[in-house]
């Protein structure tokens, strides 16, 4: 059904890959594929590829972990420990200090640090006389549909595909030649400025506001 | 074709259409051959040979497929994988083995394979088993899937080391799965890598302590 929309799934554009690399008897290698795509997208990250979360999950043993459509936090105050009512954003995040309101942060010195897919607390969260066994976080995260398939634009799947098809390539040289193998290096540079310049056009409302400028000056 | 018809093909292909009462040719054991041959003829023509290029595909004639349901005493407990139980498959190509379909019952969607138990650590260290993704490795004996604690039903179609083995297989009323045109392929390789020898070779009926021929005579065909 991609045909249809503006974005397309991880699961789509593994599809394809495989279509394209003649991988018709066997998802054998379809997790290594799945790696390429996800290496491709993050490598692609430009305007409307993420989007602003919120969640809400469970500390436990002073780590909780995070949601795996996770890239970064919003700042400030991307993390917000719970227990009930009581709550505080803790002051460093991954070793830089973050502003925040001080009434909210004088109690604490919790140090977070994110890694490997979880966020680690300092023990000193156990001083605090509260027992905090949730942590809210508000985050980028990566498109997702219904079925929490990544999804990105378009107008990136071409380069996607190349550059999962370059690093099965170089993975499987003794299976594709070397020219082929360079073209699909040039397909991939290339579908990446393509796409991050698509990304970076004017969108509706912005071409709405171009075209009234462009009146008043003419 | 059925596969006591292609039991009777061998047999008269390799006794040259005489009827002998010699015991190496019975039914039983030219059946277990088929199964072997039926999959060395497959790899033989997906990969190719010195004589014959690669063809990159299985007809459609050799896959079976059937459904299998959760069976809760055969579970293991405190794993991340529910147990299927499932025939051992062909193993065709470096990449491809018999399990071409193993997925939901509608069979619209199949899942990822994976290669060794040393995989689905490399996948949960990557974090690509963290989204919905369900992912199989057969056990020698078991499909465990991963993904998805509560699955009760999974789909499977592929191509299988003994076809016997397959659940609603009736030998007697379902054609043997290969097709037709492959059988004579088959029994030409079972000719040249098996059976010529054996044919060659006369039959010794002579217990070893009364015979007073000597291996070479026997060697020279002499007696």
């Amino acid at each position: 059904m991609y045909a249809t929309y503006d974005y397309v799934s991880a699961g789509t554009l593994l599809q394809e890959t495989k279509m394209e690399l003649d991988l018709l008897d066997t998802t054998s290698l379809d997790w290594l594929l799945k790696k390429y795509l996800k290496d491709a997208m993050g490598e692609l990250q430009s305007i409307g590829v993420v989007k602003s979360k919120i969640a809400e999950v469970e500390i436990c043993d002073l780590k909780a972990k995070l949601p795996c459509d996770f890239i970064r936090f919003n700042q400030p105050n991307g993390i917000r420990l719970q227990n009930g009512e009581y709550w505080f954003y803790p002051r460093v995040v991954n070793g830089a200090e973050w502003y925040t309101s001080p009434q909210y942060t004088w109690s604490s010195w919790a140090v977070c640090t994110v890694l490997d897919g979880y966020i680690f607390f300092s023990s000193d969260l156990n001083d605090l006389g509260i027992a905090y066994d949730r942590v809210c976080l508000n985050y980028q995260a990566v498109l997702t549909n219904e079925n929490g398939e990544i999804i990105v634009p378009k107008s990136h799947k071409r380069a996607c595909i190349a550059y999962a098809k370059w690093k099965y390539a170089q993975t499987y040289h003794e299976k594709v030649p070397r020219d082929i193998r360079a073209e699909w290096n040039r397909e991939w540079s290339l579908g990446k400025q393509w796409a991050k310049a698509i990304a970076n056009m004017p969108d509706a409302t912005q071409k709405q506001m171009i075209y009234r400028v462009m009146n008043a000056l003419f | 074709m059925l596969l006591d018809a292609i039991v009777e093909q061998v047999i008269r292909a390799i006794s040259g259409g005489i009827d002998t009462a010699d015991s190496r040719f019975d039914g039983s054991y030219i059946e277990d051959k088929i199964h072997e041959y039926r999959i060395l003829q497959l790899i033989a023509s997906y990969n190719g040979t010195r004589y014959q290029a690669k063809s990159r595909f299985i007809h459609y004639s050799y896959y079976q497929n059937f459904d299998i349901s959760r069976i809760e005493r055969v579970q293991d407990v405190n794993v991340n994988y529910v147990k299927f139980p499932c025939p051992s498959p062909a193993n065709i190509s470096d990449k491809v083995d018999g399990l071409t379909f193993v997925g939901n019952r509608s069979k619209n969607y199949s899942w990822s394979k994976i290669q060794s138990p040393e995989q689905v650590s490399q996948l949960v260290k990557l974090g690509l088993m963290d989204t919905n993704d369900i992912g199989y490795f057969y056990d020698g004996q078991f499909l465990r899937l991963y993904g998805n604690l509560d699955l009760e039903n999974v789909h499977v179609e592929g191509v299988f080391q003994n076809p016997l083995d397959v659940p609603d297989f009736n030998p007697e009323t379902d054609n043997y799965p290969m097709p037709d045109d492959a059988i004579p392929m088959m029994i030409e390789m079972m000719k040249r890598m098996e059976f010529n020898q054996m044919v060659q070779t006369v039959p010794d009926y002579i217990a070893d302590g009364a015979d007073t021929v000597t291996n070479a005579t026997l060697r020279n065909n002499k007696r």
